[in-house]
């Protein structure tokens, strides 16, 4: 029988030829070769196990090669002679060392909580293979109007076949949490969810955790998300579960497949999927993908695709186009309800900026402590350059300085960084994934480059020591030297412009959520108590139904004293849409103009003063053909008399005329950032939208009981939930907030690190001066006299960043606030109170040192005299 | 030269170097180790265990020839010094002696 032999794994023995001794080798391969044939009776995987535990015992001391070098002078032990001087170095200046590896370790995670973000913004929706194929349809009913993502196959009968580039169509009706839930048994969970086309997998990289991707063929099956099925069964197994889908359609479902949760950079956000097929009607408006082929051309496919919509007899004048989905995350031009999350451009662009500050602040300070230090260590370098010492040791000598540097700093980055990831993500509240392979790679990249510029620096600095100025010349005469001063004048530059900033935008921030609206905003409550109700067609005994006991509902909220005003609807914020709109007896062109569905109550609970002209009400005849406008459109539009004016409506069945029944004074609708824009306010009343309370100051939590009792009444099996007006107001800041604790942060760390440059100079000058100190104090100084002397110096540097730093931080500031409508003046006293602080910051830095030399005994420095 | 004392392995493979002759090399004293005392241990800890003995001075090495079951490569043969043999001699006396003034424990073995 023939065998073949395998001989041992090659890495095996390449990897004992680099670490055994070469006199042992031959003996030690021999061996193993000798026992790799004894083990042929294993099976190959136990063999390699045995062979490779062998392997790892011979790397034992006495066989391994010699690195100890203490009897010949080898690299090794060259190497091990920098690592004790570097050591020895350390631990001399050990207050310089760390500052420095304080720096080292605040840059670099400052660095990367930004860089995690930027990464994660770029890096959006990279999961899909496809994503550069996949283009969104849009459409819109006539030149005039907006383009909606409506779907153009579903809504005007497209067809697609007729584009040979079209690979494949794919339809989405979006659901949004308060729109769909899944009921296990009685138990309803809200969830984000796409009733989508069987196609999905062939557009998006959607990964299953169990299941197959065939499952949303069947119509009776559906897809959910890790997440959302351990919140159904939290511990069961939910596959093969039966749920039902519960929104405008019912329907009982079985769970064939879990999907994957979506990561952070996905602006998709979904907890299930369901099949479209399944009902022949879904009530949110579809929206329409579609997958092209490779040689996709956009520009000759909108041409022409945009009539394709008008062979349909209703809309002769409607207009198709496409947008790429890869492009969406940034620039959106219409809101589309498929992707919940969207990018901005500029935040990234400001990211990216104080990114880039900030690796140039921790540079710069990071060399200014290393060079500093080198000027004190000036003539140990004198001694070395004279005893021989050559470039490549100076400069061998460094390398192994840095390394070690690298290693702690890296060592203590990255622990710190790993746990403080999760606050720093409650806190900013952002969405981001942990990714410590990512972290350890561009912290160590960060400390690398800081640490390169640092000692390319020094490395300069040190070849430039004369020998004899170095020993000959006391070392503590070196001046420091004037660009370093600039450096850190320029540091200082950079943490005024933060700290100003940060004031500015802190005062902003309280400012707009103070700021008068013009509208109630306390005491009232939004909740939703009705599901939508099925219409006439679909089922006109449960409508009936429903409307009874939606008016037993309003005659029980109206009838309980402790509440003043309830109106259904939206709340007043961000809740506008455009239409085009002109004055009937004009000859200009319709414009478009904000919007808003409201019931003939909301003047009441959101205290609307009328000046001109009555509100909606109950009793008025002709709603539908009535408007209120409030003062800004009043004026925008020149209306004199309300009586006089009609508006003409544009809409795709032919326009339509509304008579103006009375003037609103000006409230804010929108962000402060906006003006209060010119409003039309339309009467709209749907009985199945979230009902707005407001409520005696005093009587919050009987009315909250109150409505606790009737949500259960009408719904049995849900909890009573509900938003605070107020609260949802302020949270319309919540970007600025963000913004305003992202500055805040690194307005620290800027002058953290400025401050510690600040602190070598104090640290080198108080060394250099003690002579001097010692002679003033002889002559007759005071201890203020000497702290003065020595601040004086400093105080300089700090006093000429602030001279640079204000035109500039003035400058970005009023561009910042130039985008709200609303905002603050910019008054001197910010820059007298940053002035202050900074200057504070800095004396507090040299104290630490000043103070020290201002106390000490004259004596003891003039002794050695 | 180093210390007069042996560790208790250091011993064995000492004795077994003895025994084995011209076959005492590393993988050939490992088997032994294993049959004659039912040691196992690892190529690795027996070669560590060689090059000290051999740094102490109580055993020394040559070169055998060529073989083809080991790719090629030589073997490395141990040999007893006369240093390593009055240390194992002391070491077996030394015991010896013990075991003398304790019969009723050497009884109980028999």
């Amino acid at each position: 029988m023939k065998r073949i032999t395998p001989t041992p794994p090659e890495l095996a023995e390449r990897l004992l030829s680099w670490f055994c001794k070469e006199e042992l080798l031959e003996e030690i391969l021999g061996d193993l070769y000798e026992y790799h044939e004894e083990l042929m009776e294993q099976p190959n995987w136990k063999r390699k196990i045995i062979y490779w535990f062998h392997v790892f015992h011979f790397l034992r001391p006495s066989l391994l090669k010699n690195i100890s070098g203490t009897q010949e002078l080898n690299y090794y032990g060259m190497l091990k002679l920098y690592i004790r001087t570097s050591l020895w170095n350390l631990f001399k200046h050990r207050l310089v060392s760390a500052v420095s590896l304080f720096t080292l370790v605040v840059g670099a995670i400052s660095f990367h909580l930004v860089y995690a973000w930027i990464d994660n913004e770029l890096s959006m929706d990279n999961l899909h293979s496809k994503r550069d194929r996949i283009h969104l349809a849009i459409s819109k009913f006539n030149e005039m109007s907006d383009f909606i993502p409506v779907a153009p196959g579903v809504f005007f009968g497209l067809d697609y076949a007729q584009l040979p580039e079209v690979e494949k169509v794919m339809v989405i009706h979006t659901y949004d949490e308060d729109q769909i839930k899944l009921k296990k048994g009685t138990v309803s969970f809200p969830g984000r969810a796409w009733v989508v086309d069987s196609v999905l997998f062939d557009f998006f990289d959607f990964r299953l955790t169990s299941g197959d991707k065939e499952a949303l063929h069947d119509p009776g099956s559906i897809i959910v998300t890790q997440e959302f099925a351990n919140r159904l069964f939290p511990n069961e197994d939910p596959l093969g579960k039966m749920v039902e889908v519960s929104c405008d359609q019912v329907g009982l479902y079985q769970i064939a497949a879990i999907m994957e949760d979506l990561p952070a950079n996905s602006s998709i956000n979904v907890d299930f999927l369901v099949p479209r097929h399944s009902k022949d009607f879904w009530r949110r408006l579809p929206t329409e993908l579609l997958l092209v082929d490779e040689n996709f051309d956009r520009d000759a496919f909108n041409a022409k695709f945009a009539p394709m919509g008008r062979a349909h007899g209703r809309h002769g004048k409607s207009v198709m186009s496409t947008i790429p989905f890869n492009t969406l995350y940034f620039e959106r031009p219409l809101e589309v309800p498929l992707f919940s999350k969207q990018g901005d451009l500029n935040n990234l662009r400001a990211m990216q900026l104080i990114a880039i500050i900030i690796l140039i602040v921790t540079a710069l300070s990071f060399t200014n402590l290393q060079t500093t230090l080198q000027l004190t260590m000036a003539n140990r370098i004198g001694i070395k350059k004279a005893m021989g010492a050559s470039k490549l040791n100076l400069g061998f000598e460094l390398i192994v300085n840095g390394l070690l540097y690298f290693s702690s700093s890296l060592f203590i980055a990255f622990l710190a960084y790993e746990l403080m990831f999760p606050y720093y993500l409650h806190i900013m509240r952002l969405d981001l994934d942990q990714n410590s392979v990512l972290d350890l790679q561009v912290l160590s990249l960060v400390i690398i480059f800081i640490i390169a510029v640092s000692f390319s620096v020094s490395f300069v600095r040190i070849m430039k020591v004369s020998v004899t100025e170095s020993l000959v010349v006391n070392v503590n005469f070196f001046k420091i030297p004037i660009t370093q001063r600039i450096l850190t004048t320029l540091q200082y530059t950079l943490a005024i412009i933060l700290i100003f900033s940060t004031s500015i935008i802190f005062l902003q921030l309280k400012y707009m959520v103070n700021k008068d609206t013009g509208l109630i905003q306390s005491n009232i409550i939004e909740t939703n108590i009705f599901e939508i109700f099925p219409s006439l067609r679909q089922d006109s005994v449960k409508r009936m139904e429903m409307l009874n006991i939606h008016a037993r509902v309003v005659n029980q909220l109206k009838g309980n004293p402790d509440i003043i005003a309830v109106s259904q609807g939206t709340v007043p914020i961000n809740n506008a849409y455009t239409q085009s709109i002109k004055r009937a007896d004009a000859d200009n062109d319709f414009e478009l103009m904000n919007v808003m569905s409201v019931d003939t109550n909301y003047d009441d609970v959101f205290g609307l003063d009328v000046i001109d002209g009555i509100f909606f009400s109950d009793s008025l005849e002709s709603d539908n053909n009535t408007v209120v406008i409030n003062e800004s459109a009043m004026r925008h539009l020149n209306i004199e008399r309300i009586d006089d004016t009609e508006l003409l409506m544009h809409m795709p069945g032919g326009d339509i005329r509304y008579s103006i029944i009375g003037v609103v004074k000006d409230f804010h609708f929108q962000h402060l950032s906006h003006k209060v824009n010119p409003l039309i306010l339309r009467n709209f009343y749907y009985a199945d939208k979230s009902f707005i309370v407001r409520y005696r100051p005093d009587a919050r939590n009987r009315v909250l009981d109150f409505m606790d009792k009737l949500h259960r009444d009408i719904n049995p099996n849900s909890a009573f939930t509900f938003n605070d007006f107020e609260e949802k107001v302020n949270s319309q800041y919540a970007n600025e907030k963000r913004m305003s604790s992202v500055v805040n942060g690194f307005a620290l760390v800027a002058i953290l690190l400025a401050s510690s440059g600040l602190f070598t100079f104090a640290f080198h000058e108080t060394k250099r001066r003690t002579k001097e100190i010692g002679i003033r104090k002889v002559t007759g100084a005071n201890h203020f006299q000497v702290f003065f002397v020595m601040c004086k110096s400093f105080l300089f540097t700090v006093l000429i960043a602030c001279v640079l730093a204000y035109p500039i931080a003035w400058y970005l500031m009023q561009m910042w606030l130039a985008d709200f409508a609303n905002r603050i003046d910019i008054s001197g006293w910010i820059f007298v109170g940053v002035g202050i602080l900074t200057l504070l910051f800095a004396i507090t830095t040299i104290s630490w040192q000043t103070l020290k030399v201002a106390r000490m005994n004259p004596v003891e420095s003039l002794r050695y005299e | 030269m180093g210390k007069e004392y042996l560790g208790e392995l250091e011993e064995l493979v000492l004795l077994l170097i003895v025994m084995l002759k011209e076959e005492a090399y590393g993988l050939a004293i490992r088997k032994a180790l294993k049959e004659q005392a039912n040691r196992n241990v690892t190529i690795g800890a027996v070669h560590g265990t060689v090059n000290r003995l051999e740094s102490k001075g109580f055993v020394e090495s040559t070169l055998g020839g060529a073989t083809k079951e080991r790719g090629g490569r030589r073997k490395r043969i141990f040999t007893i010094t006369a240093a390593g043999k009055k240390l194992l001699q002391n070491s077996q006396d030394v015991k010896v002696n013990i075991w003398r003034q304790i019969p009723e424990l050497s009884l109980d073995k028999q």
